[in-house]
Formats: C-alpha cells, structure tokens, sequence
C-alpha cells in the first residue's frame, strides 16, 4: 500500500504542464533517436545529459527515462519499414516486420509493433515498481557460469533461425562467433586477427556490422532480383491490426513482456538478447510457427514486447543497487550524480519522490509513446511508399551516417559496408544472416563467462551450480526442440 | 631571389601568427569513451564551466576504441594547433604501454590535471572477508586463489592491486571484467573478494565498504576506512588522475592561453562542486608536476606489468602472418583455378564458399599459434574459443561442400545483377569522396546518381529528394542532436 501513495503522489507532481511537455519532448525524442540507426539508446540519453543540468533533477530524469523508454521502440519502426535496425534488439522486428511490409502489410505490423511495446513497457513498469528490490537481490546471484549458460541457451536460438538449412544457419553463427573475437583480448591484452590495425582494438563496431548485414544486404539483394525498372511497392496499406486482432495474441504479448523484464534486470544481457529470447518463445508458443520469419504478426508482437519490457528491467538493478542493468542506464547513472543523487537503495529512503516520479512517468511515457506512434506510423506508411529508386540510396545514406555516428570513424562505415557485401553474399547463397548477429552478440558474453567462471573454480563449476545446470539443461532442450517437436508429430500422424 | 621570397614568406608567416589571436576556432576536447561516462561527463561539465571564462566554443567529441588508443592517434593526427585538447587519464599509460600501436605519453604535453581520485580497497559489507586484516589472513590461506575484481587485464585498478599485492606480501587472482560496474554487481553478489577502486564506487551501495585508503590521511566521507599506513603498509600516495593533454610542440600562445584557462575553471565553484559530487578531489596540477606525475607512474607501471607477465620484456615472435595469408590465397586460387579447367561443374559458388571458408580458418588457425598462453588463464588462453569457432567452421563447411557435390543446385535467375554492383562501385566512390568533399555534398550527389542509377527518371524529384534529405540530415544531426558531421576541406 505503501507503494501505491508513493506513486499516486509521484502522478500527481508530474501533472503539471512543464513535466508532461518534458517527457511528451524526451519520447519525441527517444523515436528519433531509436529511428535513426547508429544512434542507440544510450548515445540519446548522453546527448540530452547536458541539456538537462539546468533542470531540477525529477525534470532532467524524467526526460532522460522518457528518451530511454521511447528509443526502443522507435529502433522497431524503421526495422519493421526498410529492414534497417534503428537499434541493436530491433533486429529481431527485421524478421516477420519486414516481410509484412513486403506484403503491402507495414499498418499492421507497425501498429503491432506500437501497441505491443506499450504493453510491455507498462508492464516492465509495473514490475519495476512493485517487484524490484527481490529481483535485484536475484539477478545478483548471476555469476559468470549463469552468464555463460545464458550465452548457451542464446546460441539455441539459431535452430529456430535456422530457415530449413541447419548446416549454414551454424556457419553463419560461428562466422559471428568468430568475427567477435577480433580484437583485443579482454584477458590478456593480445590483439587478435588485427593484422595491426588500431580501430580494429576492440573489434568491429556492432551497429555498422548490424546495418550492413541487414540494410545494405537487403538493397544489393532487392535489386538483384527485381525487374529492370524500380518500381514502388504495390499497394501499400496503412491499415492497422484490430484490436481483436492483437487480443488474439494475448499470451504473446504477455509472455514476451515478461520475458523482456526479467531479462532486463540481469545486468549485461540486455533488451537484444531479450528480444530473441522472446522471439523463439513465441514460436514455440505459437499455434503456426511455420509463419514466423515470413510475416508473423506475432513475431512483430513478441520483439517490441520484449525490447521495451527490458527498459523497465534494466532500471531495477540501477535504481536498486546502482548497477546499470544496459548500456543507456549507465548513462543515467551519470546523470543522476550530476544532480546530486546516487543511485541504490538510500535513494528510495532520502529521494522517494524523485524516484516514485520517475516510475510515473514511465506510465505517462508509454502512453505518449502509443499515441505519438499511431500518428506517426501514417508517416512511414508515406515513406515507404516512396519509388525505390528513391527510398534506396536514401537508405545507403542513412546507414552512412549510421555507421559514422557511433564511434565519429570512418573506419566504421567502411566496416558498414564490408558487413553489407558479406550479408549480400551469404544471402545470395541461402545463408541467414541473423545467426551471424546472434553469434556477434553472444560470442562476448560466452566466451569472457566461460573464462572468468575458469578463473574462479574448475570446469565443474557450470553443473554445480543450480541456476547455470538448469539453464544449461533447457538450452540442449531448446537446441533439440524443433527435432523433438517434428517427431511427435511424425508419431501422431501415424497413428 | 628564391631565397628573398623564402624569406619574405618567413616573415609574413611570423606577422601572421602574431596577429592571429588564438582562439579563433572551436576548441575540439578528444574524449576516448562513450558519452556518458565519466571522464565524457567531466569534459563537458569543464567546457560548459570553460565556456564561462573565454569567448571561444568548445566542443566534445569522442574518439572511442582501443582504450584510448584511437583517441591518442587521433589528436597527434591533427595539427599542433592549439584545437584540439585530449582528455586523459592515468590508464592511458597502460594502453600506450600495452597496445602495439606506436603511441607514447611522451608524444603529449601534459597542460593540466584537473581531478584526483584516491584508490581504495573495497569489499562486500556481508560477506566474511571485510577488513584489510581479513583480507590479507583469507589470501594466506587461499594460497594465490582470493579472487580479486576489476576491469581490463594490465589496466589502473591491476596495476593497483599488483602494487597492493606485492606491499601486502599476498597473491590473488584477477577477475577482470568489462567495466568496473559489472565487477561491482559481482562483488555484490559474492562471486569475489576485494574490488580496487575509488570512493565513488561504494557511493548509495550499503552493502559495500571501504576497506583501506591508500592516502595520506583517512578521507572525510568514510572515516572510519583505515589508511594503509595506519595499518603499516606504505601505500599512500595512490590516485587516480584525470586532466588535459595537448600534442607535443602545440602553438606557445594556446599553451598559454589553455593554462590560464584551466586555471579559471578550476577555481570556478561550479567545478569545485561538481567533482565534489563525484567524490573526487579537484586540484590543479600545472605542467610541470603534472608531466612529473606522469612519468612515476608510468615507470611503475612498467616494473609491475612486466613482474605480472603482461608486459613481455623485448621477446618479438617472427610474424608469418603474411607469409601464410599468401600461401593460403594462392591454394584456394590454384584449386579453383583446377575446377575451371578440370571439373567445370564443381567451379560455383556453392562448391566455392564452402572451400574458401574451410581455407580461411585454416590460415586463421594458424595465426592462432602466435597466440600468448597467458600467465591469468591457465586453462583456457586467448586462442580457445577462436579455435573452438575455428573446428567448427572447417567441420560444418566440409559437410557442406560434401552435400553440395553430392546434390548440385540449380542457382536462381538474377536479372540485375549488374546495377546491384553499379551502386556498389557509386557507394565505393561515395565513401572515398566523403572525407573530402564533407558529408553533406557527396551525400547530395550520391542520393542523385544513386537514382539516375535506378533508372529513375523524374528529375524534379530526385533534385527534391536529394536536396530535403541532406537539408533534413543537417537540421537533425547537427542542430537538434549536435553530432557533428564531417565537412571535408570546407570544415
């Protein structure tokens, strides 16, 4: 009870006009950000920081959180419309949003997308304020055997990517697996598959490879195969799903969102391996898992669930323990010592209205989100029924200053465009290319776990302990599902 | 007469910065990390505090990549102008000391240190190892295995603790992590002992407590954290530094003017403030001290990481990296160089990429050998995984290949391929033009030819398009979000 007057009260200092343009501006602003690929959550919030140090500090949170919860979102949009991520977990949205765009459906998937995102940020929300302090205590427990396990389960994830082809679909992964290692060391300093080039010290920049193997593949691809004159595609609907519609996938959304949150909460995993997680649990839940990778509302559904129910998540170990759970709530935590304030549990007790206002203007957040992204979808339904010949260079010119934003390197958008002939290349031959980011981004997490939990004890170390054995079990599971699964069927059509 | 001239433009040259009254650009602050941590946090706090005390514009930009590497080339790539200020800090020392890249602090003048931090043990409030005392007596008896928490391998915080190490006469086993946050969380969670850092870490974390202080004095905010020397152990001058360094032989009129100016800022009680809030020290070390400080510190950086094993004393392995790439090329290419003459069905992409992906690991596992065993893993070194990715490549392209010669397929029908490739060859002459001609105009005449390309002919429109986008790219990109794009030679 407590909680609910803290927060009613947190409502109603934000029910003023200046703190609800405030946050109405960060979720404008979060879109664009989350849109524009190159620009990720975390480099958003960094440049609003400075804007900020003039605000008071539930202001200056406020828009930050408001930015935050908004770009992941808006990483979907320009996923679901011209195949390009505008952030790391919207890839996942590239994989039935995009083919529904194809299919002259972009309404319904963005539509989708939107309301899908709404419910898993609310109820990442919900989950922040009631539940936070036993997650944080929980998420905690996860060593570096647990990360290791949860890199495994990941990897699982490439059977259901797989497109029919397992053997390319664990080329591809260990192509990324592979790539990831470039670069430094993180345990002894050595310079890997450098070849002595600097800006290859910390390895390829993730968002210029991820533009590359999924924009730039998808334009070389796309004209390769189309007709000798490029021609718009054919009608095009802004019709979005109905409502029924999205109630039918209920379980869905409900089951990504919280799948997002929890996810969320485990400092380092973050909203992309969320999204794919959620992504492969949908399919399994679905009744038509044949759709999926072709169209699936669902799959739309699952990935924004997901990605935004991790914002929510990742704010639990920050507020609670002072721990970024993501990339961008490390930048919140400088903010928040900018104004004085030092996350962790002294912050609920000495700033509780700070903090109860935050956690509501997440709920305002999220309703702005849903509203500006309605109207905002009729835009991209313009947009992308532009001429291709106009829509694609175009693209190429976004993913240009895409891959020059992240680090200010040209180094970058030459990678950008390796990454694109590559994806073209594996593409033209029937290879996936998103085992290839599942393999970039997990190959990080299994490798510097799987060493550190050496460091700390013997190989028996990931069986001995229950959370990493349990995860470790589940994930031989999910590898073998899809052969299990084919031969319960086989058996039941026999009988 | 030549030499009339040569001495005449001497001349005008000197006039020329004499009048010229620096500043008269924008003062670039080089930042090596993200924006949002610390030391991008502090940079542009100072600027907006610089921007106070002086008529110029300041701007931030970060250069990450390499822990500070790609920033340290990036100003000694620029001119000795005075433009461009390089934020540093005491790691920059292990990374030019660590990476291969050709980079020294000597490269650097060191105009200003602006914040100290003094290092700290840390531990977990509720876990049995709590004090310096329990520290020391669980190392004894743990025997080399007290498992240490930090970030990068060789970094500040390692050389901290090898120094802590070796005046406590223990051994532990560093953990490294990402980032000192990550350590932090497995801290909390009990997956390690002691983690070295600054008093700002246990700020709003209860749980975690300040073992011992390695300074002078007992620091106001934890005073009950014993110093080391208290304890008898002679660590008490061990800070972090954060500050300001310009390219060597950097313009005397901007050396001067930026002292000044740091000077002004650090006496701003803004600043005092700020780095206060942090739970640092600001200071002002000028050139000269600050230089000094430098070189101490990395003079002990090379005794410790070279004690540790991670910095090799002059031991050069023979590099065939070259050697082998070519032999590898020139294997793939005779063998597919046999198909087009022996075996005309097996010469295809399908037979193809397999077989190069297969030589390609090959020659990759190879370079794995060079590969250090390294003293902190003792089972599993930096060649493990590549190599485990490496097995797998050579296994599943080899069944490929297999599958792919028992069963031909038949390749699709692509009918254009040869304007996919066009935009390529304009992409590829669009990306070498870029640094020249700035973004916004080679973006302009790309967006056209990319079209015409296309075989789009509406002309008004791709004038329009072309035009909205690069107008609508510096609307967004420089005047809302403020990221500068390149400009070429009109910059």
């Amino acid at each position: 009870m407590d909680i609910l007057t803290h927060l009613l009260s947190g409502f109603s200092e934000l029910m003023h006009w200046s703190p609800l343009l405030i946050i109405l501006a960060g979720v404008m602003m979060g879109i664009l950000v989350g849109v524009l690929p190159g620009l990720s959550p975390a480099m958003g919030v960094a440049l609003l920081v400075p804007f900020s140090y003039g605000m008071s500090p539930l202001n200056a949170m406020i828009l930050l959180v408001a930015l935050y919860s908004a770009a992941n979102y808006g990483g979907t949009i320009t996923a679901i419309a011209i195949n390009t991520p505008g952030t790391p977990s919207a890839i996942v949205s590239t994989f039935d949003g995009y083919p529904l765009t194809k299919q002259g459906q972009p309404g319904r998937a963005l539509g989708a997308s939107v309301m899908a995102s709404t419910v898993g940020g609310i109820l990442g929300a919900l989950v922040l304020v009631f539940f936070s302090a036993p997650l944080a205590k929980a998420a905690l427990s996860f060593g570096p055997p647990e990360y290791f396990a949860l890199a495994i389960f990941g990897l699982t994830i490439i059977s259901s990517l797989s497109k029919g082809n397992y053997i390319k679909a664990f080329i591809a992964t260990l192509l990324g697996l592979l790539l990831n290692t470039v670069g430094m060391d993180p345990f002894t300093g050595y310079q890997r598959f450098t070849f002595g080039m600097a800006e290859l010290a910390d390895g390829f920049s993730f968002i210029p490879a991820l533009i590359g193997l999924f924009a730039l593949s998808e334009i070389f691809l796309s004209i390769e195969q189309a007709p000798k004159t490029q021609k718009a595609i054919k009608k095009i609907s802004g019709k979005m799903p109905s409502l029924t519609e999205m109630f039918s996938m209920k379980r869905i959304v409900l089951q990504s969102s919280v799948l997002g949150t929890l996810i969320g909460v485990v400092p380092g995993a973050g909203a992309t391996i969320a999204a794919f997680i959620a992504y492969n649990e949908a399919k399994r839940a679905s009744k038509t898992p044949e759709k999926f990778g072709k169209g699936a509302l669902e799959g739309v559904a699952a990935s924004g669930a997901a990605t935004s129910g991790s914002v929510g998540g990742a704010l639990v170990p920050l507020l609670t323990l002072g721990i970024p759970g993501s990339a961008a709530t490390a930048v919140l935590i400088g903010a928040l010592m900018l104004h004085g304030l030092t996350p962790g549990p002294e912050l609920f007790k000495d700033n509780a209205s700070i903090v109860y206002g935050i956690f509501a203007s997440l709920f305002i957040a999220y309703f702005l989100m849903l509203f500006l992204g309605i109207i905002g979808n009729k835009i991209w339904i313009k947009i992308i029924s532009a001429p291709r010949a106009l829509l694609n260079p175009a693209i190429l010119a976004i993913a240009v200053i895409g891959s020059y934003a992240v680090g200010n390197s040209m180094f970058d958008v030459w990678s950008c465009l390796g990454f694109g002939l590559l994806g073209w290349l594996l593409r033209r031959y029937n290879f996936p290319t998103a085992p290839v980011i599942l393999g970039l981004i997990l190959g990080f997490l299994a490798e510097t776990n799987f060493r550190r939990a050496l460091l700390m004890g013997d190989a028996s170390i990931f069986f001995t302990r229950t959370v990493s054995l349990i995860m470790l079990i589940l994930a031989a599971f999910s590898l073998f599902w899809p052969l299990i699964n084919s031969y319960i069927k086989k058996r039941k059509t026999k009988k | 007469m030549s030499k009339i001239i040569k001495s005449t433009l001497l001349l005008l040259t000197l006039i020329a910065t004499v009048l010229a009254k620096y500043p008269e650009k924008p003062i670039t602050f080089i930042v090596h990390s993200k924006p949002g941590s610390a030391i991008d946090i502090t940079t542009r706090r100072l600027t907006q505090i610089a921007a106070k005390h002086s008529s110029a514009t300041f701007l931030v930009e970060n250069k990450t990549g390499g822990s500070g590497i790609v920033a340290m080339r990036e100003v000694l790539s620029r001119q000795a102008d005075g433009y461009t200020v390089l934020a540093v800090t005491k790691s920059f020392i292990s990374t030019a000391l660590l990476t291969q890249g050709g980079v020294q602090m000597d490269d650097f003048d060191f105009l200003a240190c602006v914040v100290i931090d003094p290092e700290v043990l840390i531990t977990n409030r509720h876990s049995k190892i709590r004090t310096l005392e329990d520290i020391i007596s669980d190392a004894l008896v743990q025997k080399g295995r007290q498992k240490w928490l930090g970030p990068l391998v060789g970094g500040v915080d390692h050389l901290m603790a090898l120094k802590t190490w070796d005046h406590l006469g223990i051994h532990g086993e560093w953990i490294p992590f990402e980032g000192g946050s990550d350590a932090l969380a497995a801290l909390m969670g009990k997956h390690g002992a002691v983690y070295v850092g600054n008093p700002v870490d246990v700020k709003g974390r209860p749980d975690l407590m300040v073992a011992a202080v390695a300074a002078k004095s007992r620091l106001s905010e934890f005073p009950k954290a014993p110093t080391f020397s208290e304890k008898g152990f002679g660590l008490e001058d061990e800070v972090l530094w954060r500050g300001y360094a310009l390219k060597k032989g950097t313009d005397p009129q901007a050396v001067i003017y930026l002292t000044d100016l740091f000077k002004k800022i650090t006496q701003d009680s803004n600043w005092v403030q700020f780095i206060r809030s942090t739970s640092a020290q600001p200071v002002l070390l000028s050139q000269k001290p600050f230089t000094a400080m430098v070189h101490k510190d990395q003079e002990q950086a090379v005794t410790y990481l070279q004690k540790a094993g991670i910095l090799a004393k002059g031991v050069n392995k023979t590099d065939y990296s070259g050697r082998n790439g070519i032999v590898s090329l020139l294997v793939f290419i005779i063998l597919a160089a046999s198909f087009f003459f022996f075996k005309r069905e097996w010469f295809k992409a399908e037979i193809l990429i397999p077989l190069f992906l297969i030589i390609l690991s090959l020659f990759l596992y190879t370079l794995t050998g060079a590969f250090p065993s390294g003293k902190l893993s003792k089972t599993a070194g930096p060649a493990a995984m590549p190599r485990l990715w490496l097995y797998g490549l050579i296994f599943f392209n080899g069944w490929l290949l297999a599958q792919n010669i028992k069963n031909p397929q038949q390749e699709e029908a692509r009918p254009n391929g040869r304007q996919a490739l066009g935009l390529v060859g304009v992409m590829l002459v669009y990306l070498i033009s870029l640094p020249y001609l700035g973004y916004y105009i080679s973006t302009f005449i790309f967006l056209i030819v990319g079209s015409y390309l296309l075989r789009y002919r509406k002309h008004a429109l791709i004038l329009a398009t072309a035009a909205g986008f690069t107008a609508l790219s510096y609307l967004i990109f420089n005047q809302v979000l403020q990221v500068p794009l390149p400009l070429g030679i009109w910059g």
